[in-house]
């Protein structure tokens, strides 16, 4: 579905990332992780049309969209969701959550649907639906900017740390509802901080260095594989 | 295993020890700027060429001018669109006093810099109310009414005849060709830009930045926005109003036409061509677009609003930071340093300052205490009859789910919000209504969910202005501290840091400005691993061996359990149990908390 070969890509003369390769399938979640700086969202901007890869190929559906203006990236199906909660301040919840409709004109039911599946995950959205986005808290904002996304319906979701100032009780939920949502034929890129909650939902796992690819395992293999060399190094 | 342990070698020390680039040109432009105001000011009159003189004459008044609406438009962050007004007012009245009512020259000019001071105030009032644009059409309608107003005053300022004047003790040859004005005309420019950088560098400077960039982040660090962009207001109008005196002579003559609202655009549209916010910026800008209409064209002059127009857009379209600006931009680009793993790290100059420390436990004292309070936004209650006791020196917990009260309760503390009913008291003084600056100047410091990090000011900056912050003299520590870190991240950028690094600059911030008391809201929120346990020593280390009191909201319930003395848990605004971390884990009340937590 996602395919980047050997990327590299930066903001100045210095490359973040260096010959950067990964595939997500249909129906998959791969798990993006590593240290701040690493290279992670530099790589989910560079996929979603924000940066300009210096060079190398991202092809989505086989298609390249390497150097293609984000919004035309986002029509052909792709959606980010970046960190640090980014919705609509001045529009109601519910409103935010039909501009994530403005993709998928026309489908009135599935449109309708796809809301009660997103309030029945993030019941609070439904009690906050004519509150304006502003008045949600940051991770309130979080959820509401997860269902947006979903609205969408992309093809290909990019995650950009989605625990990102959630209640920790909240992140089992949201990754469920992604993996739900993978299995109907999603490709679901995480970036995360929180390995070891979010490994166990993941189909695959990979991690960034210094903006190279370190390793990439079965996610179920990540914990065995993330404390390997630090026990041969003692 | 071993293939993928190689792959981290290689480009990245040949990245670590490449010199960094300045951050900056700015002292650079300065001096180019002295330079080139040295050669047009002076050029001339060696030269001898009269009519060069005094076109070059108006010419670096009006630069002057457009120095300081430069620095009251990007560094204090003020959009006044009137500054041709205040330079009008200063040259009107000295014009007044001198030619019309016989004062020596220099009581005329001091009586003219008073004005344009008035006349800064005037500007300064509307700005306590209101910003940006609106700000901008406020002063633009002061410039539109002034030309109009010396008109219908025409009983003191002789109406549409204007006034002529000749200040022979000036304009007289001292030295060769050389007269006082011409000196004072080439000089003034150069101490304008000198005046722009050393406030810019100047603690004052930071603090204006702060209060333009972020009202609410200035006033967690104790400074008054209001305060600032007065002051900001009364410099440039002297500045403005000084170029008004330079200009009586230079011209010999004031009319109304002189100083309409074109004058004003004039210096606005100086700044944007230039480069918003560059030294050299004015200088380019005011070359291009006043020379340039006004004198190489001189023949199409009544189109010269037109031209004004065209050479903006032109300017802007193929220059969107202006001429200055996009050179620069590119040489930040080509020289940038900052970005990648480890960009901001703590765990180095932590281990230093831990060295040798002894480690005390919290005492009983109260530095903070909540009494039944409640804050409501309409008819949400956030925070719901509140009662609250953190005690010196200790890491209070304050978790609870998404929207449970906890931002908003320290928006309460740190002054950004009131209370709507209870009180609360800071070190046992009531605090309840005290103003957000007033609060951090009893040495209270907080970051922000979302971290206010300046990316137009260096790393070493940002973290600086909580020094400027400061109450009291420096620790010793603390001024290790800051030297080290101004080695490290002198010359860095913040753009490039990412979220969680971003977080702990702030959190830095706090620590270099020394309060007493600390709020974190979600510091850990983004951060790796690694950087958790940094930053969790880092609570420790200022806990118990600087005595400093943190009150700390966060997600990550394994972090809490790990450092706090106390956890308060807060559920729909109430506090719905408090104590010993082993005592609130037992509580039924809070078990459905802990998914997904290893400490479950």
């Amino acid at each position: 579905m996602l395919e980047v070969k050997n990327l590299v890509a930066g903001y100045g003369t210095i490359p973040v990332l260096r010959d950067v390769s990964l595939t997500a399938k249909a129906g998959e979640i791969l798990l993006i992780g590593g240290e701040n700086g690493a290279g992670k969202s530099t790589l989910m901007r560079a996929i979603a049309g924000f940066n300009k890869p210096d060079s190398g190929e991202i092809l989505l559906d086989g298609k390249a969209i390497g150097g293609v203006a984000p919004e035309k990236v986002a029509q052909s199906g792709l959606r980010l969701v970046l960190d640090g909660h980014r919705v609509f301040p001045e529009l109601s919840v519910f409103d935010n959550l039909r501009m994530g409709a403005a993709a998928r004109r026309g489908d009135r039911a599935g449109f309708n649907n796809a809301v009660e599946e997103i309030y029945s995950v993030f019941p609070i959205l439904k009690e906050k639906q004519k509150l304006y986005a502003r008045d949600l808290s940051g991770g309130q904002q979080q959820m509401l900017a997860l269902g947006q996304a979903f609205i969408a319906q992309p093809k290909v979701l990019l995650c950009d740390e989605p625990s990102m100032g959630l209640a920790q009780a909240l992140l089992p939920p949201i990754l469920a509802f992604l993996r739900r949502w993978a299995q109907t034929g999603t490709a679901v890129v995480i970036v995360e901080q929180h390995l070891a909650v979010t490994a166990p939902y993941a189909d695959r796992a990979m991690i960034i260095e210094r903006g190279q690819v370190k390793f990439s395992c079965l996610a179920s293999e990540l914990d065995e594989k993330l404390n390997a060399p630090a026990v041969a190094a003692e | 295993m071993q293939a993928t342990a190689n792959v981290q070698t290689g480009p990245v020390s040949m990245a670590e020890t490449k010199p960094k680039g300045r951050f900056n040109s700015d002292l650079t432009q300065v001096w180019i700027g002295v330079a080139l105001i040295a050669i047009t000011g002076f050029g001339p009159v060696i030269a001898g060429n009269s009519y060069w003189i005094h076109t070059f004459q108006l010419v670096n008044i009006y630069i002057a001018a457009a120095i300081f609406q430069n620095m009251l438009f990007v560094d204090a962050g003020q959009k006044s669109f009137g500054q041709g007004a205040i330079l009008g007012l200063a040259a009107y009245v000295a014009a007044i006093l001198f030619g019309l009512h016989g004062w020596s020259f220099a009581a005329a000019a001091m009586g003219g810099i008073v004005a344009a001071m008035l006349g800064g105030l005037l500007f300064a009032l509307p700005a306590l109310r209101v910003q940006g644009f609106h700000l901008g059409f406020v002063t633009m309608s002061a410039a539109i009414v002034f030309p109009q107003l010396l008109v219908t005053l025409d009983k003191w300022t002789n109406g549409i005849n204007g006034i002529s004047v000749t200040v022979p003790a000036l304009t007289n040859p001292i030295v060769g060709s050389m007269s006082l004005l011409a000196i004072a005309v080439a000089v003034f420019p150069m101490i304008a830009l000198f005046v722009h950088y050393g406030i810019r560098r100047s603690k004052l400077g930071r603090m204006m930045f702060v209060a333009a960039l972020s009202p609410e982040a200035a006033r967690s660090l104790g400074i008054k926005p209001g305060v600032m962009r007065f002051t900001a207001f009364i410099v440039a109008s002297i500045g403005t109003g000084i170029c008004g005196i330079l200009y009586l002579p230079t011209v010999a003559f004031v009319s109304p036409q002189g100083f309409n609202i074109e004058l004003s655009f004039v210096f606005f549209f100086a700044v944007v061509v230039g480069g918003r916010g560059q030294m050299l910026g004015p200088i380019i800008g005011i070359w291009i677009v006043y020379i340039l209409p006004n004198i190489l064209l001189a023949g199409f002059v009544e189109y010269r609003l037109l031209m004004y127009g065209c050479l903006t857009l032109v300017a802007v379209m193929a220059f969107p930071d202006g001429i200055v600006g996009s050179v620069e931009r590119l040489r930040a680009k080509r020289k940038q340093t900052g970005g990648g793993e480890q960009a901001f790290r703590i765990d180095g100059f932590l281990a230093d300052l831990q060295a040798g420390k002894t480690v005390r436990e919290p005492s009983e004292e109260i530095a903070v205490e909540v009494r039944n309070g409640t804050k409501k936004f309409g008819e949400v209650v956030a925070v719901s009859a509140v009662d609250l006791k953190v005690r010196k020196g200790e890491v209070h917990g304050l978790i609870g789910a998404n929207g449970s009260g906890k931002t908003s309760l320290l928006n309460v503390l740190s002054g950004l919000s009131r209370l709507n009913t209870g009180s609360f008291m800071i070190n046992g003084v009531d605090a309840t209504n005290m103003a957000a600056d007033r609060i951090a100047n009893m040495s209270l410091g907080r970051t922000f969910q979302a971290p206010r990090i300046f990316s137009q000011m260096s790393l070493w900056d940002n973290l600086k202005i909580g020094i400027d912050a400061r109450v009291g003299p420096a620790s010793a520590d603390m001024t290790a501290l800051a030297k080290a870190m101004e080695k490290s991240f002198g010359q860095d950028s913040a753009t490039l840091l990412s979220h969680g690094q971003r977080r702990l600059v702030e959190v830095m911030r706090t620590v270099l400005k020394e309060a007493t008391i600390v709020l974190f809201d979600e510091p850990a929120a983004g951060l790796s691993q690694s950087e958790r346990t940094n930053f969790a020593n880092l609570v420790k280390f200022l806990s118990r061996q600087m005595g400093k009191t943190v009150i700390l909201v966060e997600h990550d319930l394994d972090l809490v359990w790990g450092i706090a003395d106390t956890i308060t848990v807060l559920e729909q605004g109430r506090v719905v149990s408090s104590g010993k971390p082993d005592v609130v884990a037992k509580d039924p009340a809070v078990q459905h908390m802990f998914v997904g937590s290893r400490h479950a």
